[in-house]
C-alpha cells in the first residue's frame, strides 16, 4: 500500500514527513492544526496507525517508531478519548452492556438499508468502506492478546482462532472478505478505498487502534469488539437476504454468511471473556460499557451519514 | 443492575464435537472448534444459533 492523498494541513504534514527522510530530520512542525471531527484529521491518525499494521511501501519500516510521530499520536488520541468520554458521560443511553446495545435496535442501519432498498452500486459503496476495516479484521484485537490474563486470554483465543481461519488460510476472515470485494468486482488490494473513505469510516478503524493499542484501555476494547460481535449476526442475515435478491455472486455472500454462525459463537466467548477480564469489577465492567458505546456510536453515525449520503444521491 | 456482558438466553457453546444430531437422527458437521448449538428452537440454521434468540427476547419485552 502507498501512502494515501493528504486531505488537509494535517495529514499533509504526516504524509510529507513519512515519505522525506530528510524533513524527518527537521520534525513535525510544531502547531499544527487537529480540530476534532476532520477527515484530515482522522486521516493523519489512521496513517499514523496503519504503520503498526502492514506500513507503506513508500516508508520505511523504522517510522513505525519515530518519536515525532508518536507525540503527535499520543496529542491526537488524548483528544479523542476526551471526547469520546464526555460524549458518553453526557449519553442518557442505558449503562448496562445488554441495555446499551439494545437500545441501538431502532439505530440508522445499512445492513437494514441493504436488505432492503440498496442498488447494486450502493452495496459496492459500503463495502469499499467496510473494506477500510474489514481488511485486517480482528487484526486490532490481536494486539490485546498480551494484555490478558491467562483466564480471559485462552477462550478470547479461541475466538481469534476462529476469525484467523481455523488453521485453514482459505478461511481467515480477511480473506473471505477480499475475496466479496474481487466477486462483487471491487479491487481486494490492502488500502485500495482509503482514499475514498469517509470521516466516519476512519473514525470507525481509528478508534479500534486507538483502544486496542493502548493498554491502558484494553477493557475499552475488549467492549467494543463485544458489542460487534454481539450486534454482527441478524444483520449479517440482512445482507445475505439483500445480497441474494441483488442478484450477487455467492463469494460475496459467503463472507456474511460465515458471520452469521461465527459471530453468534463469537459473541458468546466474547461476552465471557469480558467476565473474566473484569471479575465483577464494577470500575472495569463502566470500561468494557464505555467500549461497547464507542462502537454502537461511531458505527450509527457512519450509517446515519452513509444513509444521508444515499437520499441525497 | 449488572453491567457486564453476561449472555441472554442464547445459545449453548459446544465444544470438540465433530457433529450435531438432532432427535431425528440428522447430523450436522461441526465446521469449527467452538460451536453454538441452538436452544430457543427459532433459529433458521439449526441446530447452529442465528441469533434469533435475540428477536423472540425483543419481542417478548414488547
Ligand atoms: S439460541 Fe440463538 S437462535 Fe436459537
Ligand atoms: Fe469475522
Ligand atoms: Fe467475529
Amino acid at each position: 500500500m502507498k501512502l494515501p492523498s493528504p486531505r488537509g494541513p494535517l495529514s499533509r504534514a504526516v504524509v510529507d514527513y513519512l515519505r522525506d527522510p530528510e524533513a524527518r530530520a527537521i520534525g513535525l512542525p510544531a502547531d499544527l492544526p487537529t480540530d476534532l471531527d476532520t477527515e484530515d484529521r482522522e486521516l493523519a491518525l489512521w496513517v499514523m496507525y496503519e504503520l503498526f499494521y502492514r506500513g507503506f511501501d513508500d516508508v520505511d519500516d523504522d517510522a513505525e517508531w519515530d518519536p515525532a510521530l508518536l507525540a503527535l499520536r499520543n496529542r491526537l488520541e488524548a483528544e479523542t478519548e476526551t471526547r469520546l468520554r464526555q460524549e458518553w458521560a453526557a449519553s442518557d443511553r442505558p449503562r448496562s452492556f445488554e441495555d446499551l446495545i439494545e437500545s441501538y435496535s431502532d439505530a440508522p442501519s445499512t445492513a437494514a438499508f441493504v436488505r432492503r432498498q440498496a442498488t447494486a452500486d450502493d452495496v459496492r459503496d459500503v463495502l469499499k468502506q467496510m473494506s477500510v476495516y474489514h481488511l485486517k479484521e480482528s487484526d486490532p484485537q490481536a494486539f490485546l492478546v498480551p494484555r490478558l490474563e491467562s483466564a480471559p486470554k485462552a477462550l478470547f483465543m479461541e475466538l481469534q482462532f476462529d476469525e484467523f481461519g481455523d488453521g485453514d488460510p482459505e478461511r481467515v476472515h480477511t480473506v473471505l472478505f477480499a475475496s466479496a470485494m474481487r466477486a462483487a468486482g471491487l479491487d481486494d488490494t490492502y488500502g485500495a478505498y482509503v482514499d475514498d473513505a469517509t470521516a466516519e469510516t476512519l473514525a470507525i478503524s481509528n478508534a479500534m487502534s486507538m483502544l486496542c493499542l493502548r493498554r491502558r484501555l484494553r477493557f475499552a476494547g475488549m467492549g467494543h469488539f463485544a458489542a460487534f460481535e454481539a450486534t454482527s449476526s441478524l444483520p449479517c442475515k440482512d445482507w445475505v437476504r439483500g445480497l441474494t435478491r441483488l442478484g450477487f455472486d455467492e463469494d460475496v455472500i459467503r463472507y456474511f454468511d460465515e458471520h452469521v454462525e461465527a459471530d453468534a459463537v463469537h459473541e458468546q466467548l466474547v461476552r465471557t471473556v469480558c467476565d473474566r477480564m473484569t471479575g465483577g469489577d464494577p470500575a472495569l465492567e463502566d470500561e468494557i460499557v464505555f467500549g461497547a458505546f464507542v462502537c454502537m456510536e461511531l458505527e450509527s453515525r457512519s450509517a446515519a451519514a452513509h444513509l444521508a449520503d444515499e437520499a441525497a444521491a | 443492575m449488572t453491567r457486564r456482558p453476561m449472555p441472554l438466553d442464547g445459545p449453548r457453546i459446544v465444544r470438540g464435537v465433530g457433529f450435531v444430531v438432532d432427535p431425528d437422527g440428522e447430523a450436522t458437521k461441526a465446521e469449527r472448534p467452538a460451536v453454538a448449538v441452538c436452544r430457543c428452537d427459532a433459529s433458521a440454521r439449526k441446530p447452529w444459533c442465528d441469533g434469533t434468540h435475540k428477536l423472540l427476547a425483543r419481542r417478548a419485552k414488547d
